[in-house]
């Protein structure tokens, strides 16, 4: 179970940061997105754009290094919370037709029950992360006392190789998928 | 012997992800490469943003050290030109940009490529100029020298290769002309 802990504090280390770097990137366009969303009055917009951004690298960074577990836990149920409550009013409302602007490794998909429905399973896994306890590649146990024998070990080193791996085998047949879709509407041009 | 083993598996597994790197960024040039055109026709045409679309939105820091936003238009319309250091035309056409804000109530913004041996330098007043190949990317890099002029409301209102200020400036005169009326 704690290998389990490991490798889900990773891919979503991975998934914040990323999604965070991506919106830093374009940080123009992603008030826009939060501005379309209509649920914010426009003097908050430029505010919740940035704290949301240091929101994920604040918790992309804590689940790396495993420290302060259960505030970085929180802290994204806090965040996929706020999320799906915005995507769920706008559904309601029938403003589908936007980015959900949620960038990096997950992607810009217009609205949809799906992105909630995805929301409410990452809110689950975050309270399932909450709830758990693990010394491997944790900073919060080494600071502690614990031996790096304990924690940072082989088998930490193999986890944080394999959900590398993992990443990247997940990135890859999201590219060929796009690939394949791009080719075909080539041929079809054709 | 354990631990040989497990240095092999730990190289195995960075080899592994050496791999996917390198064919990820490979999958990404191939997936750039063919979203730049299209086929019309049985022929290969260019991709390009058309008339009419939303222009990707930017925030960049021009010469002057001062942020440069697309949607700050302050209800003007945006004329982007496009270039490049090795193209002689771009320079000719920088000089003269002066002249045309004069004649026509714009903003300008020169972008070019992120370059080291930069030599387009000699930028006049009032002109903002940004160097980012994101910009270029996120406009399917329209060419050099390329205007695309923006409405206030961001929508694209002309996009046309350039080769002289004379026809720059009937593009946008053209262009301003249609929009107003």
């Amino acid at each position: 179970m704690e290998i389990m802990v490991v490798f889900i504090r990773f891919l979503f280390s991975i998934m914040f940061l990323s999604s965070a770097i991506s919106k830093l990137k374009k940080l123009e366009y992603h008030r826009i997105i939060i501005q379309e969303y209509k649920i914010l009055p426009p003097s908050l917009v430029k505010i919740f754009s940035r704290f949301d951004v240091l929101g994920e690298l604040v918790i992309g960074t804590l689940f790396l290094l495993g420290l302060f577990h259960k505030t970085a836990s929180a802290l994204a149920i806090l965040l996929l919370s706020i999320y799906s409550v915005a995507i769920l009013v706008n559904l309601l409302r029938g403003n589908r037709n936007i980015s959900c602007g949620c960038g990096g490794v997950v992607g810009n998909h217009k609205l949809s029950w799906w992105l909630v429905l995805r929301n409410l399973a990452l809110i689950l896994i975050a309270v399932w992360l909450y709830n758990s306890e693990s010394i491997l590649g944790s900073l919060d146990a080494f600071l502690s006392g614990v031996p790096i024998s304990g924690t940072f070990n082989t088998e930490f080193l193999f986890i944080t190789l394999s959900t590398c791996t993992t990443f990247l085998i997940i990135q890859s047949v999201r590219l060929l998928f796009s690939l394949q879709q791009r080719i075909t509407k080539l041929f079809l041009e054709y | 012997m354990s631990t040989l083993l497990s240095i092999s598996n730990a190289l195995l597994w960075v080899f592994m992800i050496f791999q996917f790197i390198c064919f990820i960024m490979l999958a990404k040039l191939v997936a750039n490469f063919l979203n730049r055109f299209r086929i019309s026709n049985t022929s290969v045409a260019p991709v390009k943003l058309h008339v009419g679309v939303q222009a990707p939105l930017f925030r960049e820091t021009d010469q002057n050290g001062q942020i440069v936003a697309l949607s700050e238009t302050e209800g003007k319309p945006t004329l982007l030109l496009f270039t490049d250091d090795s193209c002689s035309i771009c320079k000719q056409l920088i000089p003269t940009l002066p002249t045309l804000k004069e004649h026509t109530d714009i903003r300008i913004i020169v972008i070019a490529h992120e370059r080291k041996d930069a030599q387009i330098k000699d930028i006049p007043d009032g002109v903002h100029f940004l160097r980012s190949d994101q910009i270029i990317e996120d406009y399917l890099f329209p060419g050099a020298p390329a205007m695309i002029l923006v409405d206030h409301k961001r929508y694209i209102i002309s996009n046309e290769i350039v080769n002289s200020s004379h026809q720059l400036e009937v593009f946008l005169r053209h262009s301003l002309k249609s929009t107003n009326s």
